[in-house]
């Protein structure tokens, strides 16, 4: 019946992702070529990783005290003293812009507290001149140096020059600033491995135009792991298959690049689940209806233009007039020339994620950027946050990015218009994450069950935590 | 533009060049103005009411904003950082004790 294979192997028979580009009407870019997958194993993945306390803690001091992270953006700092607060579990770093320095880099972090009696520095971002504790008073200067000790007569036991911030290193990746609290961390650009080499979508020239987060009563892992695949489409977003290939969607991720991944997933075109019952026709009309466009400038959805839903022609597919529809709603929001781009960065979802925690997305639609991190402590809860990265008329200034939205635990994703699209499909996400977090406590066996291809990142992520756990 | 305040109960007048603050235009003329970050914007030790002339009182920025709140004032005008507080025009009349000619030997802060 079925010649014997490789375990890992196996593929959905539908179309693949790169029979799609195959079809492209453009040259896509030679890094949507790459396809690539080692088989990493079919062992199931504990539990106790997504509910326990001490694993939580020990998360805390193994991985997040010692990993690069995407704390903020260069874009958010751009005047010496402006700061921003990055909370990771139970550590506070500040990051702030200050002038530069002998090493030439004006962009530095310290533990946001004070070394008098451990209160935090600051406890939201801003602009300020020092750094002065709200409790007695101790004042730093934006380069961590002590600036000022009250009562210094009462504190003889104190030497002033070594009393400074404790540092914490930071990097950049085209705008977005990393931190690592490991002094002896490698370089972060040894840390991202090839990823870079991938990402070919200009981060740097957009600005952050949407930035959403919500507490969610799960581990952050949980959350996390249900972005990085498209099985879940069949049973969770049921309404997106007449136009979403899921089950045959690319995922890259191989052992020799343990902190990044990818998944390719094909849009304006049918699941392999229902190809059979709709027609191209049907394929465009339910991508188009799907879409609750808020700002073409901002947003990622396909509005129809004059209101006039459009035909696919005798012999054509509804994914090449999807895509040209793209391109002029995009020139036309953005005043920038997509003539050349292809239907598939104009169409499809391109997400890495980079370990940890880091979500971006490529193509020239606005970039989405997740980002999972644990809340405190406790396994049992996490922020996820959805960031927009825009286009703006290239004549134009840059925007100012956007402050943080925080959803009320009462509200939902689709009570903010500006996601559009995304916004009703993450709520039918998140709508599972605590029935995972409670049931993962109910299971009758020590782990979760993984397949093979379409959940390898989950196993690649998971594994790579496991080597940061295990050093 | 220059900017006149009265600072109350002591009654001094004090003329406020363009682009200083009403602390730095009161140490230039030889008072002494109550600081401890001398004139940082983080001690929130030189706040003043406003009494009269709002709509000659600059805005109020981040920083400041934060100070007035963390001396538990609504941030409505009323109440100020003096080393925030620019003036165009006037009089202002601010109330704010402790204000008064530095004597002899006595350093300026700042
Ligand atoms: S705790 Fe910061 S000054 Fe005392
Ligand atoms: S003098 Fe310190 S806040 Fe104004
Ligand atoms: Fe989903």
């Amino acid at each position: 019946m079925t010649t014997p294979q490789e375990p890992g192997s196996a593929r959905c028979p539908g179309p693949s992702v790169q029979d799609y580009l195959d079809r492209d009407s453009r040259p896509v870019p030679a890094v949507l070529r790459y396809e690539a997958n080692d088989f990493l194993g079919s062992e199931d993945i504990d539990v106790e990783r997504f509910v326990s306390p001490e694993w939580a803690r020990l998360e805390q001091e193994r991985l997040w005290r010692r990993v690069w992270q995407f704390a903020c953006l260069e874009d958010e700092i751009p005047e010496v003293g402006d700061h921003v607060v990055y909370e990771i579990g139970t550590d506070s770093i500040l990051i702030v812009r200050t002038e530069p320095g002998e090493h030439g880099q004006d962009i530095r972090a310290f533990v946001n507290v004070c070394l008098h009696r451990g209160r935090k520095l600051r406890t939201e971002g801003g602009n300020v001149p020092e750094f002065r504790c709200p409790f007695h008073g101790f004042t730093w200067n934006l380069d961590g140096s002590l600036k000022n000790l009250p009562c210094a007569w009462d504190f003889p036991h104190v030497e002033l020059e070594k009393f400074t911030l404790p540092e914490v290193r930071v990097d950049t990746w085209r705008g977005f600033v990393f931190i690592n609290m490991d002094p002896a961390a490698e370089p972060l650009a040894d840390f991202l491995g090839t990823f870079p080499e991938y990402f070919v979508w200009p981060l740097e020239d957009r600005y952050k135009a949407l930035h959403i987060a919500k507490v969610l009563p799960c581990n952050w892992k949980v959350a996390q792991d249900a972005f990085i695949e498209s099985f879940h489409v069949i049973a969770t977003h049921p309404q997106l298959l007449p136009w979403l290939a899921d089950a045959n969607s690319q995922y890259d991720a191989t052992a020799d690049q343990p902190n990044w991944s990818r998944m390719i997933n094909i849009q304006g075109a049918p699941s392999p689940h229902v190809a059979g019952t709709v027609t191209e026709q049907d394929v465009l009309e339910t991508f188009y209806f799907s879409r609750s466009f808020y700002a073409a400038s901002q947003g990622r959805d396909l509005q129809a233009a004059d209101g006039e839903i459009p035909q696919v022609p005798e012999g054509g597919t509804a994914r090449a007039v999807l895509a040209d529809q793209m391109r002029t709603q995009l020139a036309a929001a953005t005043g920038r020339d997509y003539s050349a781009t292809s239907d598939s960065e104009l169409l499809d979802a391109v997400h890495h994620l980079v370990f940890p925690n880091f979500h971006p997305w490529g193509g020239v639609k606005s970039n989405i950027v997740y980002r999972f991190r644990p809340d405190g402590l406790d396994p049992d809860s996490c922020i996820a946050e959805i960031i927009y990265m825009s286009a703006y008329p290239p004549d134009g200034p840059k925007p100012e990015p956007a402050k943080i939205r925080w959803v009320p635990d009462d509200a939902l994703f689709a009570d903010i218009p500006e996601l559009g699209l995304v916004g009703p499909v993450f709520d039918q996400d998140v709508e599972n994450l605590p029935h995972v977090q409670t049931g993962l406590k109910s299971l009758r066996k020590p782990g979760i069950t993984l397949s093979n291809y379409q959940e390898s990142r989950v196993r690649h992520f998971n594994r790579t935590l496991d080597t940061w756990m295990e050093r | 533009m220059t900017g006149t305040v009265v600072v109350q109960p002591a009654g001094v007048e004090i003329v406020v060049e363009d682009g200083e603050s009403l602390m730095r235009a009161a140490e230039r003329l030889g008072y002494r103005w109550p600081t401890i970050c001398g004139g940082q914007g983080t001690c929130r030790t030189c706040f003043v009411q406003v009494d009269e002339g709002l709509a000659h009182c600059s805005g109020i920025g981040g920083l400041e904003r934060e100070g007035i709140a963390a001396l538990r004032r609504p941030v409505d005008g009323r109440t100020r950082l003096a080393c925030q507080l620019r003036v165009t025009g006037g009089p202002v009349t601010v109330t704010r004790r402790g204000v008064r000619r530095r004597t002899e030997g006595e350093q300026g802060v700042g």
